[in-house]
C-alpha cells in the first residue's frame, strides 16, 4: 500500500485529502475502481455523539466485512474458470505448436505421408524411365511383323510356280492309265491344297500382322505420350511437396523465433493466477482486523469511558485494513491484468501470420497437397498399369501370329515334301520319255525353295517370338509392379489419409478453442474485476468510517481515561496478528506513528519478517520507499518453504 | 492416486482459496467451516492431511488439533495450522497440540504446495508448483 496510515494527530487535519502519499500508481489503480475526492465527514462533536459515531462505526463495518466477504467470495468463484480457460488457452496454442509441423502420435505425419508416396511416384518415373526400352521392344516387334509380310510375298513367289505344275501334271498325266492318272491327279490336288492353305495361313495372318502392326506403332505413340505425361505429373508433385515442404519448414523456424514453449506460458500462468489467489486472503486479514475494531468499540460504548489513546489504536488498525484492502486491489488487479495480457498475447501469437497462424496455414497448405498428392497418384499409378495393360493385350496378337504361321510353314514345307517325293516316285516308275519326271524334278525343286524359305520364315517367328515374349514379360513386370503400389496406396493411404484430416480437423479446433478461451477469459476477467470495483466502493465505504472515528477522537482530544487505558491494554490480547501488535504498542508507548521499518500497513507482511530465520525479501529491498507487498511472490524457490512457516 | 486433504477455515474464501490451490496440484479436498464440523468429517473420511485456521466459532484450530490427533490414534495425518495469528506462545500450543508445521497468512500458492509436497510426499502433480 502506498501510504501510511494516518497518524493521530494527523487526524485533526479533516480536509487533508485521503490519497496523498508518493505511490500515484497506486492513486491512479484505486481511482480507476472508485471516484476518489470525499472529503473526511463526521466530525464526532461530543462524547455523546462519538459514541453514537462508534456504534455507527460497528454497524458500518459489520455491512463492509459482510460485502467484502461477498465481493471476495465471487471473486474466488472466478478462479476456476479463470484458470480453466487459461489452461485451455495455454494447452490449445501447445497443440497448434504440436500441430503445425505434422506431428501427431509422436510421429510427423507429414513425413510419413511423403514416404508413403515415395514408391507410387517412384514406379511412375521408373515407368517413365522405361519407356525407351518398352518403345524399342515395340519398335522391334513391328519391324519382325513388317519383315513376316515381306515374307509373304516371297513365299508367293517361289508357290507361284506350282499353279503351272499343278496344270502340267494334269496335262502330262491324261495320257495316262486310270490308276496313274489318279496318281498324278491327287499329286495335283495335294499341290493344290497346299497352295489354298499357305494362301489362306498368309492372308490371315497377314490381315492380323498388318493390324498388330497398326496397333504397336499405335500404342508406342500412346506410351511415349501417356508416361511422359505421368512423368511430368509426377516430378510437378514432387516439386510441390518439396516447395510446400520447404514454405512450412521456413513458417516453423519463423514460428520458432517467436515462440514461448508451454511450460514458459503455464508457469507465468501460475505466477498470475497465484497472484490473485493470494491477494485474496486479504479479505479473511481485513475481517478479523475489523472484527477486533469492532469488539474494542463496542467495550468502549458499553464501558461508557474513553481516552484518544483507544480510538487512535482502532483508527490504526482500519487504517491497516485500508492497506492490506489496497494491497488485495492492488495484487489481483496485477494478476487480472497479467493473466488477461497473456490471454491476448497467446491470442495474438496464435493469429499472427509470421506466428501459428502462419505455421498451421504452411501445415494446412501441406495437408490439402499431400491428400491431393496421394489421390492424384493413385489415379497416375492405376493409369499407367492400365496402359499397359491395354499395350499389353493390343500386342499380344502377334505372339498369335508367330505361332500359327510357325506351324502352317512347318506343315507346308514337310507337306510339299511328300507330294514331292510322290511325283518323283511315280515318275520313276514309268520310266523316262514323259514330262512327269521333268515336272517332278520341278517340283522337289520348289519343295526345297519352300522348305528354305519356310526355315527363314520360322527363325524370324523364333525372333518374332523371341522379342515378343520379352516384351510381354516386361509388360507383365511393370504392370505387376504396378498394381502392388497401386494396392499398397490403397491400403496405407487409408490411415494416413484418416490422420491428415484428423491434424486438419485438430488444427481447426485448436483455433476455435483458442477463440472461445480468449473470449471466455475476457467474460471471466471482466466479471472480476466488476468484483474488485466493489471491493473498492467497499474500502471507500471503510476509510469514510475510519474518517468518522477521527472526528470522534478529536472530541477525547487530550482525554486520558485510567479504566479506558487498562480496557486498550486488556484488549490487545485478543490481537492475532503481529501488525496489529506492534501498532497496539507503538501508539500505548507514544511512539506512533511508526517509522518506514515498522510500517505498520505493511500489515501481515511483518509476520513474515517476525518469523525467526528470515531475512529482508528482494522485493523489499528494491524499493524502500514503496510499500512491501503483503503476499509473497511467486518468484520464489518451491524449494523455499518460506519465512513464514514453521514446520515442527 | 489422489489424496485428501480436510480444508478448516471459517472465513470461506480462504477455504476456496485452498481448496483451489490444493485441487489444482490434484488433491481431492473436504472442507469444513469449524473444528466441530471437521472432527465429524474426519471420523467420516480418509484424510490423509489436515490444513486448519486456528480462530473459529464452535471450536479453535488448537482444540481440533488436539481432538483430532486423539480421532487419528497414532495414525500419522500432518496437520498444518494456517493462521494469520503469529504469536510465539500460540504456536507452542499447536506444536503441543500435535501439529506438524505453522503458516503465517497470507502465503503464496506455490509455497502451500511445497509445504504440502514436503509433509505428504509425493501428493503434489508435478508441475503444480
Amino acid at each position: 500500500m502506498a501510504h501510511l496510515p494516518h497518524s493521530p494527530d494527523s487526524a485533526a487535519a479533516p480536509d487533508a485529502p485521503v490519497f496523498r502519499g508518493s505511490n500515484h500508481r497506486f492513486s491512479g489503480l484505486l481511482r480507476r475502481f472508485i471516484r476518489i475526492g470525499g472529503r473526511r465527514s463526521g466530525s464526532g462533536g461530543t462524547p455523546h455523539a462519538a459514541a453514537t459515531t462508534s456504534a455507527e462505526a460497528r454497524a458500518a463495518i459489520d455491512r463492509i466485512n459482510q460485502s467484502l466477504e461477498s465481493s471476495f467470495v465471487a471473486l474466488g468463484s472466478h478462479f476456476e474458470p479463470l484458470t480453466t480457460h487459461m489452461q485451455i488457452l495455454v494447452a490449445s496454442s501447445e497443440c497448434l505448436r504440436r500441430l503445425a509441423p505434422g506431428t501427431s502420435g509422436g510421429s510427423s505425419i507429414f513425413q510419413e505421408a511423403i514416404a508413403h508416396l515415395q514408391g507410387p511416384l517412384g514406379h511412375i518415373d521408373s515407368c517413365a524411365a522405361e519407356q525407351p526400352r518398352l518403345l524399342e521392344l515395340l519398335g522391334g516387334c513391328a519391324e519382325e511383323m513388317r519383315r513376316m509380310l515381306a515374307f509373304q510375298t516371297r513365299l508367293q513367289d517361289v508357290l507361284a510356280p506350282l499353279s503351272f505344275v499343278e496344270i502340267l501334271f494334269k496335262v502330262e498325266s491324261a495320257s495316262l492309265d486310270l490308276e496313274l492318272r489318279e496318281t498324278f491327279s491327287t499329286v495335283a490336288a495335294d499341290i493344290q491344297r497346299l497352295r489354298t492353305l499357305v494362301n489362306e495361313a498368309f492372308r490371315g495372318n497377314a490381315e492380323l500382322l498388318a493390324s498388330t502392326h497398326a496397333t504397336i506403332v499405335g500404342v508406342s505413340r500412346k506410351l511415349s505420350t501417356d508416361l511422359q505425361a505421368h512423368a511430368r505429373a509426377s516430378a510437378e508433385k514432387r516439386a510441390r511437396i518439396t516447395a510446400a515442404l520447404d514454405r512450412l519448414e521456413a513458417r516453423l523456424a519463423q514460428g520458432a523465433r517467436g515462440d514461448v514453449d508451454a511450460s514458459s506460458l503455464s508457469r507465468d500462468l501460475a505466477t498470475h493466477i497465484g497472484t490473485v489467489v493470494g491477494g485474496v486472503q486479504y479479505q479473511d486479514i481485513v475481517m478479523q482486523k475489523c472484527s477486533h475494531v469492532r469488539t474494542a468499540l463496542e467495550e468502549w460504548e458499553q464501558g461508557g469511558a474513553c481516552d484518544r489513546t483507544l480510538l487512535t489504536v482502532q483508527i490504526a488498525q482500519l487504517d491497516g485494513a485500508l492497506a492490506d484492502i489496497d494491497a488485495a486491489l492492488e495484487q489481483i488487479d496485477s494478476g487480472i491484468q497479467k493473466t488477461r495480457d497473456l490471454a491476448r498475447s497467446i491470442d495474438e501469437r496464435c493469429s499472427a501470420q509470421d506466428g501459428l497462424q502462419g505455421m498451421a496455414a504452411a501445415a494446412d497448405d501441406m495437408i490439402r497437397l499431400l491428400l491431393e498428392a496421394m489421390r492424384e497418384t493413385r489415379e497416375i499409378v492405376s493409369g499407367s498399369t492400365r496402359l499397359l495393360q491395354e499395350a499389353h493385350a493390343a500386342v499380344r496378337p502377334a505372339g498369335d501370329v508367330a505361332g500359327s504361321m510357325t506351324s502352317a510353314l512347318g506343315e507346308l514345307s514337310i507337306n510339299m515334301r511328300l507330294v514331292a517325293l510322290n511325283a518323283q516316285v511315280r515318275s520313276v516308275q514309268l520310266s523316262s520319255g514323259t514330262g512327269l519326271e521333268v515336272l517332278a524334278v520341278r517340283t522337289a525343286e520348289i519343295s526345297n525353295h519352300i522348305t528354305t524359305v519356310s526355315t527363314d520364315i520360322t527363325n524370324h517367328l523364333d525372333h518374332l517370338r523371341s522379342v515378343t515374349g520379352g516384351m510381354f514379360a516386361h509388360f507383365e513386370s511393370l504392370q505387376r509392379l504396378g498394381a502392388d503400389q497401386e494396392n499398397a496406396l490403397t491400403v496405407g493411404s487409408g490411415p494416413i489419409e484418416a490422420r491428415l484430416q484428423q491434424l486438419s480437423a485438430e488444427t481447426h479446433n485448436g483455433f476455435t478453442a483458442i477463440g472461445h478461451a480468449v473470449d471466455s477469459v475476457r467474460t471471466v476477467a471482466g466479471a472480476a474485476e466488476a468484483g474488485l470495483r466493489q471491493i473498492a466502493t467497499d474500502r471507500e465505504a471503510l476509510r469514510l468510517t475510519v474518517d468518522r472515528l477521527r472526528g470522534a477522537a478529536e472530541v477525547h482530544r487530550g482525554t486520558r481515561d485510567p479504566a479506558s487505558s487498562d480496557r486498550t491494554a486488556s484488549h490487545a490480547r485478543i490481537y492475532t496478528m503481529e501488525s496489529e501488535r506492534r501498532i497496539h504498542d507503538a501508539i500505548a508507548h507514544g511512539r506512533y506513528p511508526l517509522n518506514a521499518a515498522q510500517d505498520p500497513t505493511a500489515g501481515s507482511t511483518e509476520l513474515f519478517v517476525e518469523v525467526s530465520g528470515a531475512g529482508p525479501r528482494a522485493a523489499d529491498t528494491e524499493s524502500p520507499s514503496r510499500p512491501r507487498d503483503t503476499a509473497p511472490r511467486m518468484s520464489q524457490p518451491a524449494s523455499s518453504l518460506g519465512s513464514n512457516v514453521d514446520l515442527f | 492416486m489422489s489424496r485428501t486433504v480436510l480444508a478448516v477455515d471459517d472465513a470461506m474464501t480462504m477455504r476456496k482459496m485452498v481448496s483451489f490451490t490444493l485441487r489444482s496440484a490434484g488433491l481431492e479436498v473436504i472442507e469444513a467451516t469449524n473444528g466441530a464440523e471437521a472432527l465429524q468429517k474426519l471420523s467420516g473420511a480418509q484424510v490423509d492431511l489436515i490444513i486448519t485456521d486456528v480462530n473459529m466459532p464452535q471450536m479453535d484450530g488448537i482444540e481440533f488439533t488436539r481432538q483430532a490427533r486423539a480421532l487419528l490414534r497414532g495414525r500419522p495425518v500432518p496437520i498444518l495450522i494456517l493462521t494469520t495469528e503469529s504469536d510465539q506462545s500460540k504456536k507452542e500450543l499447536g506444536r503441543a497440540a500435535g501439529a506438524t508445521g505453522w503458516i503465517v497468512k497470507p502465503f503464496q500458492q506455490e509455497q502451500l504446495l511445497a509445504i504440502v509436497g514436503k509433509v505428504l510426499p509425493g501428493s503434489v502433480t508435478a508441475g503444480a508448483r
